[in-house]
């Protein structure tokens, strides 16, 4: 069989017999799970040319009868798995073998695969996640996964936090690239549509040393989606309307996967107008967004690939006006205030001044050559990313921007990979930032060009029942940078910047029992100080208060212990636990000055960046458990209890106690519905006790509960089986204010949210 | 052939990039206040009151200078503000009065003097580019100066100079500690 094509087929098998009838071709099949090779009974199998559905027998067999010769295809449905599309050509009586990922979001890779996509340690959200929160943003969405938080400035606006660490300590390696954008403001939301991507990964130990970045947290991985192989053009229609913000998202895909080239091309729709809590509209909270990308992979024979790809993200986010701030009265006063200033007493989908403009382009090539027991890969990528930040100013400047930036950035790697168990890679970075002279108002960020130069080398050992894995990373950064004076007269003054900065990871994976493993795991990582935390310099909109860099910093290191212990108990009961401690050396962060800046627009909170060392200790726990057939529950709780060490105080804008639930009752069929599945979630977020006053304005606000119902089927009487999906959230409009979220200053969050998906294969 | 193919991109790419950043432009900061003179008249003696930053947040202390005011005197008065961070100088009273309805000072002292009103906008609200001040008896006083962008200058109490529920971002906020003898 065809190594290549057997990758593009992803979870299908087939193979073929032949003998030759003209109308009299039989089509015979086994459907089993691909995690144990079971049989799986009472599966959906669909022909949509001849509108035929059979059902597997106790064997897991179907058989189909009397076929002409040509172009065919399948589709197969089945509680707990997502439905899955293939195409045949018949020329002759067929076997085909499916197999079919049953339960994929339950943890059976215990005991079936170890390759690297689903290690311990990751946490994967696949295709039906993504289906399932088209309207989000990629950090909303990945708050599913134990142990990531978002922290956000509105609805929309939310990075991704893993074990309590975010911004320039968290990475997004978008297919193999490392997104490269503003990640310094904790108030910029990462440029990725995750409609773009098949799927998403979260690995929260610095195991990444494959990828460069200053991620001492985590990292978040987008994969592309695999493209089937069908001679035939096909595509998928993601729609989500919402009653808060009254709005929708529409996605379109369309791919086609041929025996040596596949392609894709794909575009999102986004509007949102002003949201709502249980009760005032939030003024200027919508949101218009477009995206586009396109894939292109073609292969030559089996051994040589190459793969385009490019991306393009564009969004404009209006941010709260009663968020937008002048001095420290104005702040102090809009505490005070129940309800924001500026709160409409009527719905707006207008986007006013203060808002974001945000476009990105990224476009890379890789070229992957396989040799007999190694593979070499070369990527190039760019990226060009643009942000405008817009203030509420006078004499009708609300349309130029406060804040203008331009980036252009590139990246080449070039990657062996020997045997299974060493890969070698040399990766260069190069970042250009530039403020656009349009603002009238001194940047607060120098103009910069950074260079990185990094090699790393990961092995991996396979003993009996221990899986060892090391990796170590060397690079180079180098910045030149050019800033205006803050005194006058102005003048440019330059400076040069040089880190020599270090990772190693040591892991073992031990297998105690077919159902249970353990994973130990300690790293240690170097991040030099980014450029906001050196130089920056001015009113921040982002930390209500002006901003001043450091140039003294010096680099952080990490030091991560992770102990992890995953296993399940029978059939249906499985058990995730992880723990670790992370000591941060020379943790940077911004800390509030006792005295406040006296200007002519009155006083100002002063931050500046200073360094302690920190200690986080944090744990994950996870259970999830079928009864019977058809209902499934799952708990996950997470906590982060972050101290400075250097001061004994509590490390602030760490996610408080954490827990989600969900019950979810699955049946195969019900009169023309297929898969009918009702969710019901409910989610915990403790008060943060741990904090230090001195580096808050207001206390951290109380604990909520929220809860969530879903409700989706795929309706099976039309050809076409549409997917629905209705769901409820915040059912209980309950009033409340999330800690990470910077909104929280000023209003409440979101009241009660009503959505209508539509998912449409064709 | 793969490789010539992929040149083109590898080339542009590459030409983004040089290895010296763009040096950064001195904004021309038309926005900022440098500036405010209050311009007061009582019987024919005019005095003022300066405040005057020219470079911005942080940097050097503000320039202040205050003539002593006489106690229990009514004075008429008037506000100026000027951009002095760029060359020439330009009065930024003009952009505040061509948005008078979204604009609004407001004055506080903490003794015994006060201030009215003596201006409106197209509302009948008031702005406070033209005010009365009434000194009370002889004592050392701050006077709080405040401009707010976007007031809501029909909330309670507002338009008597109540700052309380005005709301807005403040554009100018100076205190000056006057003698009045």
């Amino acid at each position: 069989m065809n190594k290549l094509l057997k990758i593009l087929v992803f979870t299908f098998g087939w193979s073929l017999s032949v003998t030759a009838q003209i109308c009299y071709i039989q089509l015979q099949g086994y459907v089993s799970d691909s995690h144990d090779n079971r049989p799986m009974a009472d599966v959906s199998i669909s022909i949509s040319e001849i509108g035929n559905e059979l059902w597997t027998n106790a064997q897991g067999k179907f058989s189909f009868t009397n076929l002409c010769p040509g172009t065919y295809h399948l589709t197969i449905q089945h509680v707990g798995c997502p439905t899955k599309r293939m195409a045949l050509e018949l020329s002759a009586d067929t076997l085909v073998k499916i197999n079919i990922e049953h339960h994929e979001n339950m943890l059976h890779e215990v005991d079936v695969h170890d390759h690297h996509e689903y290690a311990m340690n990751e946490h994967k959200l696949g295709l039906n996640a993504i289906d399932n929160n088209t309207q989000k943003s990629l950090a909303a969405t990945l708050t599913s996964a134990p142990g990531v938080n978002i922290i956000s400035n509105g609805a929309d606006i939310g990075i991704p936090m893993v074990h309590g660490l975010t911004g320039n300590r968290m990475t997004i390696i978008n297919n193999g690239v490392l997104h490269s954008g503003q990640q310094w403001g904790i108030d910029h939301s990462p440029e990725i549509d995750i409609n773009s991507a098949g799927n998403l990964t979260v690995v929260s130990g610095a195991a990444a040393i494959r990828y460069p970045g200053g991620h001492m947290g985590g990292i978040v991985l987008l994969s592309p989606l695999d493209i089937p192989y069908d001679p035939h053009l096909h595509g998928k229609v993601r729609s989500t309307i919402e009653s808060n913000g009254r709005g929708g998202t529409f996605n379109v895909q369309l791919f086609k996967g041929l025996k040596n080239l596949q392609w894709k091309v794909g575009t999102t729709l986004k509007q949102q107008g002003d949201r709502q809590t249980p009760e005032y509209y939030l003024k200027n909270t919508g949101t218009k967004q477009a995206h586009a990308n396109a894939e292109v992979r073609k292969q030559w024979g089996n051994r040589v690939e190459w793969q385009g790809y490019f991306n393009f993200f564009s969004a404009n986010f209006g941010i709260l006006r009663g968020s937008h701030i002048g001095n420290l009265t104005d702040l102090v006063s809009a505490f005070q205030r129940q309800i924001p200033f500026y709160t409409d007493s009527l719905y707006s989908n207008a986007i006013q001044a203060p808002k974001q403009s945000v476009q990105h382009h990224l476009i890379k090539s890789t070229l992957k050559k396989q040799f007999n027991s190694s593979t070499i890969e070369w990527n190039i990528a760019g990226q060009r990313n643009q942000r405008r930040e817009f203030d509420v100013r006078r004499s009708g400047r609300s349309d130029i921007p406060a804040l203008s930036l331009l980036q252009s950035s590139l990246q080449s790697d070039l990657i062996f990979k020997g045997n299974k168990c060493i890969e070698l890679g040399y990766q260069l970075l190069g970042k250009n930032n530039t403020n656009i002279p349009e603002t009238g108002i001194l940047p607060l960020l120098p103009n910069f060009v950074a260079y990185s130069n990094g090699i790393y080398i990961n092995y991996s050992k396979r003993l009996s029942k221990i899986k060892l894995d090391f990796g170590g990373r060397y690079d180079y950064t180098h910045r030149n940078v050019s800033m205006l004076t803050n005194s006058i007269p102005r003048e440019v003054v330059n400076f040069n910047n040089r880190f020599h900065h270090i990772s190693f990871i040591g892991r073992s994976t031990i297998t105690l029992t077919p159902k249970w493993k353990i994973l130990g795991e300690t790293s240690f990582k170097q991040r030099p100080p980014e450029i906001n935390e050196l130089y920056a310099f001015g009113l921040h909109q982002g930390v209500s208060g002006i901003e001043e860099g450091n140039a003294d910093l010096n680099q952080e290191s990490g030091f991560k212990s992770t102990l992890q212990i995953r296993g399940r108990s029978g059939k249906n009961l499985h058990i995730d636990i992880r723990g670790f401690t992370h000591f941060l050396n020379g943790y940077i962060y911004l800390q509030p000055q006792t005295e406040y800046r006296l200007t002519i627009r009155g006083a100002f909170p002063v931050y500046t960046y200073e360094q302690c060392n920190a200690k986080l200790l944090g744990a994950d726990f996870i259970l999830k458990y079928s009864l019977g057939q058809y209902w499934d529950f799952e708990t996950n709780w997470s906590y982060v209890h972050g101290t400075n060490l250097s001061d004994q105080l509590p490390l602030n804008f760490m996610p408080p106690l954490n827990g989600q639930h969900r019950i979810k009752y699955e049946i195969p069929e019900w009169k023309n519905w297929r898969n009918l599945k009702v969710e019901f979630e409910h989610t915990y977020t403790a008060k943060q006790w741990n904090w230090d006053t001195s580096l808050d304005f207001i206390a951290p606000p109380d604990d909520y509960n929220l809860f969530n119902l879903y409700l989706s089927s795929t309706f099976n009487k039309w050809k076409l089986k549409p997917q629905l999906r209705i769901g409820i959230e915040n059912m209980s409009n309950t009033i409340y204010r999330d800690y990470l979220n910077r909104q929280r200053y000023f209003a409440d969050a979101l009241g009660r949210n009503y959505t209508l998906s539509w998912i449409q294969n064709f | 052939m793969k490789k010539t193919k992929l040149l083109p991109i590898s080339l542009l790419a590459i030409s983004l990039f040089s290895c010296e950043p763009n040096d950064p432009v001195d904004p021309n900061q038309e926005e900022l206040i440098t500036t405010v003179n209050l311009d007061l008249e009582s019987n024919g003696l005019t005095y003022s009151l300066n405040y005057q930053d020219l470079d911005g947040d942080g940097g050097n202390a503000p320039v202040i200078t205050l003539d002593t005011l006489a106690a229990n005197s009514t004075y008429s008065g008037s506000i100026t503000l000027f951009n002095e961070s760029v060359t020439p100088a330009e009065e930024i009273t003009p952009e505040i009065f061509d948005e008078a309805s979204d604009h609004q000072f407001f004055f506080t002292s903490n003794g015994t003097s006060s201030f009215t009103y003596s201006d409106q906008d197209n509302d009948g609200n008031p702005i406070g580019l033209s005010f009365e001040l009434t000194t009370g008896n002889a004592a050392n006083e701050t006077f709080t100066i405040t401009l707010r962008h976007e007031p809501d200058k029909s909330a309670t109490d507002v338009s008597s100079g109540d700052i309380t529920n005005a709301g807005g971002e403040t554009d100018i906020e100076i205190a000056l500690s006057v003698i009045i003898e």
